[in-house]
């Protein structure tokens, strides 16, 4: 780099800088700082984050090899990794899962379906919301998984009570926070939508829609989070189908090392899940990091 | 008295339509179809705190031209915000008759626009956006829409700020934003509530004169409230001055400036200086009443 002033810039990056009167250059070198810096602690925070990976399992397999711990318990990374990549393999993990999401997916669109309308009738319509609501309050408080078997009774230990379990949790989340959503328009927008004589499809699409969106999205990704769980602990409690089925299955006859391959196929698709849900919402949602970051333009 | 002040409630020409002037109005009997405002007898109360009715408005008579400019000034809470909500339609109307344009005043009504100290720009849109917004909800043509928010966001600066969203601009950049989505449909009249009063007194200055400018191209009657004399003595071609709760009308300034005028460039008028010090002198008696 050139010999020039060096301008200290936050946290010690150096920023430099040829002569007094290039100070123009300044601004876009400070925003590519900032470039800089973000990448650099993304860097630092992945690397991270696979140290503690390597410790956990690391110390895990420590643990069990040694004996400290009872292997039959716990299993160990270096049997249930295996286990894992040969089920992906063979594909006999891949049918489980399928199954798994499928349940998930099905029960998913169905409380968001029923969740919209519901909390789309409980904001725009009074009665609705004074009658429905002292319902919704107690059946939401009851604890659902509790209700699991009721459904398997009901349903059957196919697929529907799974979906009916997974619409019981999330159809009040996803309702509840559009619910929210809607009723939460500035009332400064309202005025205006009224006073640009604004009619009422018009109110809703262009003013209190788009003002509920963020809501309306947490409670989505909040929905699909417990419809994957519902799906897994449904199948769990009726030892069918699907990962929890097999989970359960391999609990049942002290396999750990199976149990553990099938979690760690969970746990990664939750990560996936949750990480596309991100991105659409960054997607959908631009103006939201504008206004929560308030990069100036 | 000195030159440049009237008494009197009756409407003068415009100086924003010149040429069309209106016919005195001394009675409730005669007026032309000139007459974007009228306003007659008016009253109003709100319950007060303790149930009963507090009176806010006593006996208004405002008439307002065609493609005139008025200001209203008085003391906070002598009911001004009312009196504009009562002209809009977004209050009934208890005691007295209001029309606009011959008519009953209606919410909504298309050939009225809005500018209010907080911008109401929607979070969501970028700056082309909200400046289209007015328009999309009062059926202009995609196209014609585009290119109409496109010269506005040029006339008040934002030309390089045109996809930005609401929260990356600052607080006179987004009401320039309002001013443009505000004269998107060309409304036929104004109604402005201390439009300019978040602002710091530079970006005041020239959000003012931008306002100004533009204004001068359109033949729209303005309604000003305004806290700010030089604002209501720099745009208005008469300043309404209020009492104090229950608001009746003090006195009525005529400003015999000529026009284009530029507030930056005010303070060299002898004129302004002697409405401004006569205007002050009876509001003082009004604010510390
Ligand atoms: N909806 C309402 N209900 C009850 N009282 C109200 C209502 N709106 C206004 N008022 C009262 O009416 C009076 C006049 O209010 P208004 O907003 O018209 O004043 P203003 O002249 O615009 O004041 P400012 O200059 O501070 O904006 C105030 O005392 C206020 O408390
Ligand atoms: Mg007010």
């Amino acid at each position: 780099m050139s010999t020039g002033d060096v301008v200290p810039v936050s946290e010690g990056l150096l920023l430099e800088r040829e002569s007094e009167d290039s100070y123009d250059a300044a601004l876009p070198n400070s925003l590519l700082l900032s470039n800089n810096k973000a990448r650099r602690d993304r860097i630092v925070s992945r690397v991270g984050q696979l140290v503690v990976l390597i410790v956990i399992f690391g110390s895990w397999q420590l643990l069990a090899q040694t004996k400290v711990i009872d292997p039959s318990f716990v299993s160990e990374p270096s049997q249930f990794f295996p286990s894992f990549w040969h089920g992906i393999l063979s594909g006999s993990l891949l049918d489980l899962l399928g199954r798994t999401l499928f349940e998930t997916f099905a029960g998913f669109a169905l409380s968001c379906v029923l969740g919209l309308l519901g909390g789309y009738a409980m904001a725009e319509f009074k009665v609705v919301d004074s009658i429905a609501r002292p319902f919704m309050t107690g059946f939401n408080s009851i604890p659902r998984i509790a209700l699991a078997p009721l459904f398997v009774l009901w349903f059957g230990l196919g697929s529907l009570s799974r979906v009916v379990l997974i619409v019981s949790l999330s159809f009040f989340i996803v309702a509840f926070n559009t619910y929210a959503g809607l009723q939460g328009v500035h009332r400064d927008h309202l005025l205006l939508a009224r006073a640009l004589g604004a009619t009422r499809a018009e109110r809703f699409f262009k003013f209190v829609l788009p003002s509920a969106a963020p809501a309306i999205f947490a409670g989505l990704q909040l929905a699909l989070t417990y419809a994957f769980l519902g799906a897994v602990v449904g199948e769990m409690l009726t030892g069918s189908a699907g990962l929890g089925g097999y989970m359960a299955l391999e609990m049942g006859t002290f396999n750990t090392t199976g149990f553990f391959g099938a979690l760690v196929l969970l746990i990664i698709v939750a990560l996936v899940v949750s990480v596309a849900m991100r991105a659409v919402e960054h997607r959908m949602l631009r103006w939201r990091a504008a206004e929560l970051h308030g990069t100036q333009a | 008295m000195s030159g440049g002040t009237v008494n009197g409630a009756g409407p003068t020409p415009g100086g924003g339509a010149p040429g069309r002037a209106v016919g005195s109005v001394t009675g409730a009997s005669a007026w032309t179809f000139d007459v974007a405002i009228s306003v007659q007898k008016l009253s109003h109360a709100f319950a007060g705190a303790d149930g009963r009715a507090a009176p806010v408005l006593r006996n208004i008579d405002l008439e307002v031209a065609k493609g005139e400019f008025i200001a209203i000034v008085g003391p906070s809470g002598c009911g001004k915000t009312t009196l504009m909500n009562l002209v809009a339609g977004l209050e009934p109307v208890q005691n007295g008759t209001v029309t606009v344009d011959g008519h009953t005043p209606r919410v909504g009504d298309r050939n009225v626009g809005y500018l209010f100290a907080r911008d109401a720009l929607l979070p969501w849109r970028t700056v082309l956006g909200n400046a289209e917004l007015a328009m999309e909800i009062g059926g202009v043509d995609k196209a014609e829409r585009k290119q109409r928010a496109m010269s506005l966001i040029a006339d008040v600066g934002l030309e390089h700020s045109t996809h930005a969203y609401p929260a990356q601009l600052s607080q006179g950049m987004r009401q320039r934003v309002a001013i443009a989505r505000t004269l998107a449909t060309t409304p036929d009249l104004l109604m402005l509530d201390e439009p300019f009063s978040a602002l710091d007194a530079q970006t005041k200055l020239l959000l003012q004169d931008t306002f100004a400018r533009l204004w001068a191209h359109l033949s729209s009657t303005v309604m000003l409230i305004t806290h700010d004399l030089s604002e209501a003595i720099g745009l208005a071609d008469r300043v309404v001055l209020m009492s104090a709760r229950p608001g009746k009308i003090k006195r009525v300034f005529t400003v015999e400036l000529p026009r284009p005028r530029s507030i930056i460039d005010l303070p060299s008028e002898p004129a302004y200086h002697r409405i401004s010090e006569e205007l002050w002198h009876e509001l003082r008696e009004e604010v510390t009443r």
